[in-house]
């Protein structure tokens, strides 16, 4: 709890695993994310600028091509001036996608020919044959083009072959490899075509782009968990360590990276913790076996007042009876039933003292608080101070919860022995119990664990010297404590509020410095209407019937024996008796017929109570046991005797259940 | 005794072989110098045709590249007879009066040199009775002949056109143009009065092109032409009809054996004896035409035609 605690304390800790899992994946995503878009961005503004580039050279191409076509087949035209030839020839040119106007010019730049679709294209027109000659003197070689955002206007000259240079060429076929410029063409192409192209393009690229994205975000996510994964392991692992108490390790998946380094690192600290853990609990059991037995120490000295008051009692009303049985007179009654119910307080003091140093676990049952309370307020009786005075304030309506007696004592003792601490000049010391309704506001303020609802509350109220608000904070923290050194453990309050906050309760105190202190613990009511009472203490022997039958009665302890001999031979059994293990089993041999049943005390000398009925079992398989013992449960597994599958009968025992048990055992 | 006899075999022999040789050389023609303007095949069809008939006493000159004087050399040579291959050679030879000068592969050779007394040649163009003649056998419905030509240039040859068009009862439709550009015109108004148009070598008219339209206008309109060269058949034209340069050469040398011998009188003009026909099988199978009987299918085969039929 010590370590756990620390880390609770230790916030920063949570920021950072809190920043570690959420900024790491964050950061990593946002930094893939964000390079990959980058690098799209610019691939995709590369692909587009390529695309629209390529959209026009195709068509700067396909004009250049169209032109010298044009320029080639209006050649003859433009030489004979026949306008005829050349609206043909522009016509068919018209008609190619894309063009929109063509003009043929002479060398005179005069125009011969005009073709158009629509009528805005001579506005397109982007240059003159003047600005085309200024190009061609430069000696820039033809297509000429001009470009503006509606069109591409291109022009080309109109050469002619010049005449073969003699008969003897022209009769050979050798072409005369000069020509001669006769006229211009101009082609203006529309763009729009190759715009509308350029933005479908882009739509489809830009939807590229976006499942690229989209793609390379689910790529980034997988690849952020590989790396983060572990870590958010660590995290959540870290966080159940620090709430839960529980540890587990990381499986590190055989990973030699970083992630798996810090993962091995963090199993290593889990490993030591759990070590630690380990002993700080055993350490701590240590604690408080010896918390326990400065308890018993000062309950011993209330108990033994009580129990000697008990055995005065008893020997009181044995004298009596045997004075008169002396005298030869009657025996009253009332003597008998004195103490009869001496033994009944004893076996109760004794059952209370065991309860209370027993180490094993007991489980919940329905419990009636105020009779806790009570049976509390008995016991500081004897112990507390003679200048406290105790008081007790229960409430008529007899809660009942769900609860570990052991447990709800333990506490109570806790708050009854600080209460008596911060007294030290005397005082009054107030018990009480209630029933109240916690309402959902209230439960949520509380704790978080608490439900609204009907709750007990025990109040311990003292008048005490009382805590200032710093220490109020404090009091339920482990080992915190304000008494000197070697009078308090400072764990006495930290599991007294384990225990009631494992009852699903929870403690508030009220307090302030001279004012005393109230410590009021909530339990939620239990959702029954009676706790079973044992029926032991209603059997009387005069009710019972006799019965027949051999018992072999064994028990150490000869007094005992006799007055189980004395009281099974009164109720019609024949009885041997037995002192040890080995003599019940030499008994039992020799009256192996006539043995019924067997009374046996569970821990004797040489054999014990188990191991004798297993070689009984074998000799004769068909005969009653009943076991018997006066030590608690824990002290017979203890002793290594397993009880976890038998029923036996706690001393002391009352005569009329005992032979209930007996009748009830002979005629099954 | 017998190896001497044996001996003196063998050297008999030796000198019989060595007379043979000899005297092939001194029974052939005196030296002639074949001079040819440029490097092109149907020039060197003509010189193979020269040697094949004059014999191998002949030295050959390629004007294209020669920087040396050439009257010099012929000079120093001193040929009984010379060629001229192309107008090239023949105006290069032109100041030449003494040796006789055979001229071949010149279209219109000038009159001045022409006239004079030491000059023969065989005409270049196949004489227009014979292209008619090819044209009837192959083209049987043609009636109508285009013709277009020049005054100036081209006017004799019309008129042998129109000659020959007569004797074949044949109709031609002429038309004078008087330069390049007033052809597309002409050409047009031809369409739908003609049934097969003849090419004329006429260097005002003919350029590439218009050799190119004129092709294509009349494919268009399925009119075969017929053209006076091989290499206008990849232009469109249907079929070429021209003299055959290896038979011109064979001719021209059998035209210098005469001269030398004093059987021709000069100044000389004689016609080609062979001619060669051509078909662009594209453009026949285009107009939908067939080969008549006895000219050989497919258009890349050769047929050297003579005046009397076919000759392989």
């Amino acid at each position: 709890m010590g370590l756990i605690s620390k880390i609770k304390d230790i916030d920063i800790m949570d920021l950072i695993l809190s920043k570690l899992h959420g900024g790491l994946f964050r950061k990593v995503s946002t930094v893939f994310v964000g390079i990959f878009i980058i690098f799209s961005l610019i691939i995709f503004a590369f692909f587009s600028f390529q695309q629209l580039r390529y959209l026009k050279n195709s068509l700067i191409n396909e004009g250049n091509s169209l032109v010298s076509a044009l320029a080639i087949n209006s050649k003859l035209g433009v030489l004979a001036g026949n306008e005829l030839m050349l609206k043909k020839e522009a016509t068919g040119f018209l008609y190619q996608p894309n063009v929109i106007g063509i003009s043929i010019f002479d060398r005179d730049a005069a125009l011969m020919s005009i073709k158009k679709k629509g009528k805005e294209h001579i506005a397109m027109r982007l240059a003159s044959i003047s600005d085309i000659k200024g190009r061609m003197k430069k000696g820039e070689s033809p297509p000429f083009i001009y470009e503006d955002k509606r069109c591409i206007d291109i022009w080309a000259p109109v050469y002619v072959s010049v005449e073969f240079k003699d008969e003897e060429e022209m009769m050979l076929g050798i072409a005369p490899k000069k020509k001669r410029l006769v006229g211009w063409v101009e082609l203006i192409l529309d763009k729009s075509d190759i715009l509308r192209k350029e933005r479908l393009y882009t739509l489809y690229s830009l939807s590229l782009f976006i499942l690229c994205i989209a793609w390379a975000y689910y790529l980034m996510r997988r690849a952020s968990l590989k790396i983060v994964g572990p870590l958010d392991r660590m995290y959540k692992l870290v966080r159940g360590f620090s709430s839960v108490e529980e540890m587990h390790e990381i499986p590190v998946e055989k990973r030699h990276d970083e992630a798996g380094r810090l993962a091995s690192a963090f199993n290593e600290l889990v490993r030591r913790v759990k070590k630690r853990e380990e002993e700080k609990e055993r350490l701590e059991r240590q604690l408080l076996n010896a918390q326990k037995l400065e308890a018993i120490g000062s309950l011993s000295s209330g108990i033994a007042h009580d129990f000697n008051n008990v055995l005065s009692s008893i020997m009181g009303g044995a004298d009596m009876i045997k004075y008169h049985l002396q005298r030869g007179e009657e025996i009253s009654l009332n003597t008998a039933e004195i103490i009869l119910m001496s033994c009944v307080k004893a076996r109760e003091m004794i059952g209370r003292l065991m309860t209370y140093t027993k180490g094993q676990e007991v489980e919940k049952r329905p419990l009636k608080l105020n009779d806790q309370v009570i049976m509390i307020k008995k016991l500081v009786a004897g112990i507390i101070s003679d200048d406290i005075e105790v008081k007790l304030d229960i409430t008529p309506d007899d809660p009942i919860v769900f609860a570990n007696p052991t447990q709800i004592y333990q506490v109570l003792m806790n708050m009854v022995t600080n209460a008596q601490d911060a007294m030290p000049l005397g005082g009054s010391l107030k018990i009480g119990t209630k029933v109240v309704e916690i309402s959902e506001t209230e439960a949520s303020k509380k704790a978080s664990w608490i439900n609204p609802g009907k709750y007990a509350l025990i109040s311990i109220e003292d008048t005490g010297i009382g805590m200032d608000e710093e220490t109020k904070k404090r009091i339920f923290d482990p080992f915190f404590t304000t008494k000197e050194m070697d009078k308090g453990t400072g764990l006495g309050l930290h599991n007294s509020y384990s225990i009631i906050k494992e009852h699903d309760g929870f403690i508030d105190v009220i307090s302030s410095p001279g004012k005393g202190t109230t410590f009021q613990i909530y339990l939620p009511i239990a959702d029954v209407k009676e706790v079973v009472v044992d029926q032991e203490e209603e059997e009387s022997l005069k009710d019972l019937p006799h019965g027949y039958g051999t018992i072999l009665v064994a028990d150490d302890d000869m007094f005992v024996r006799g007055f189980l001999k004395d009281l099974l031979t009164d109720f019609g059994y024949d009885v041997i008796l037995a002192t040890n293990g080995m003599d019940v089993m030499k008994k039992f041999k020799e009256n192996i017929d006539k043995v019924d049943l067997l009374l046996l005390d569970i821990v004797m000398p040489y054999k014990h109570g188990r191991a004798i009925q297993d070689e009984i079992r074998h000799i004769k398989p068909e005969v009653k046991i009943i076991f018997m013992s006066g030590y608690p449960d824990y002290v017979l597994e203890e002793k290594g005797i397993f009880i976890s599958d038998i029923e036996y009968l706690h001393k002391p025992i009352r005569s009329a259940f005992l032979i209930k048990k007996i009748q009830q055992a002979m005629n099954s | 005794m017998p190896h001497t006899r044996l001996i003196n075999k063998h050297f008999c022999l030796f000198f019989f072989a060595l007379f043979l040789f000899v005297a092939g050389d001194v029974l052939a023609f005196p030296l002639a110098i074949v001079v040819q303007g440029v490097m092109v095949r149907p020039y060197d069809e003509v010189f193979k045709g020269i040697k094949s008939s004059y014999g191998s006493n002949i030295d050959r000159i390629i004007l294209y590249g020669y920087k040396g004087d050439l009257e010099q050399y012929v000079r120093q040579r001193q040929p009984s007879l010379l060629f001229a291959i192309g107008k090239w050679a023949l105006s290069n030879l032109s100041s030449i009066n003494d040796i006789p000068i055979i001229y071949l592969m010149v279209l219109n050779p000038d009159p001045s040199i022409t006239r004079k007394r030491n000059i023969a040649g065989i005409e270049m163009l196949v004489p227009a009775t014979r292209e008619l003649f090819h044209i009837r056998r192959l083209i049987p419905a043609a009636k109508r002949v285009g013709v277009i030509y020049s005054p100036k240039h081209s006017r004799a040859i019309y008129r042998d056109i129109s000659e020959a068009v007569k004797q074949y009862h044949m109709q031609i439709i002429g038309k004078e143009v008087v330069s390049a550009g007033d052809l597309p015109r002409a050409i047009s108004s031809m369409a739908g009065s003609i049934d097969i148009f003849i090419m004329i070598p006429d260097i005002t008219l003919i350029t590439p092109d218009t050799l190119h339209f004129m092709a294509l206008f009349f494919l268009k309109r399925s009119i075969p032409v017929v053209t006076f060269s091989e290499k206008y058949l990849k232009m469109g034209a249907f079929m070429a009809i021209y003299p055959d340069p290896y038979g011109i050469g064979v001719q021209a040398g059998g035209l210098a054996k005469k001269i030398l011998q004093k059987r021709i009188r000069l100044p000389a003009r004689l016609w080609p004896k062979k001619e060669i026909i051509k078909v662009n099988p594209r453009v026949l199978n285009n107009l939908g035409f067939y080969m008549q009987t006895g000219y050989r299918s497919g258009a890349r085969a050769r047929a050297r035609v003579s005046s009397n039929g076919i000759d392989q």
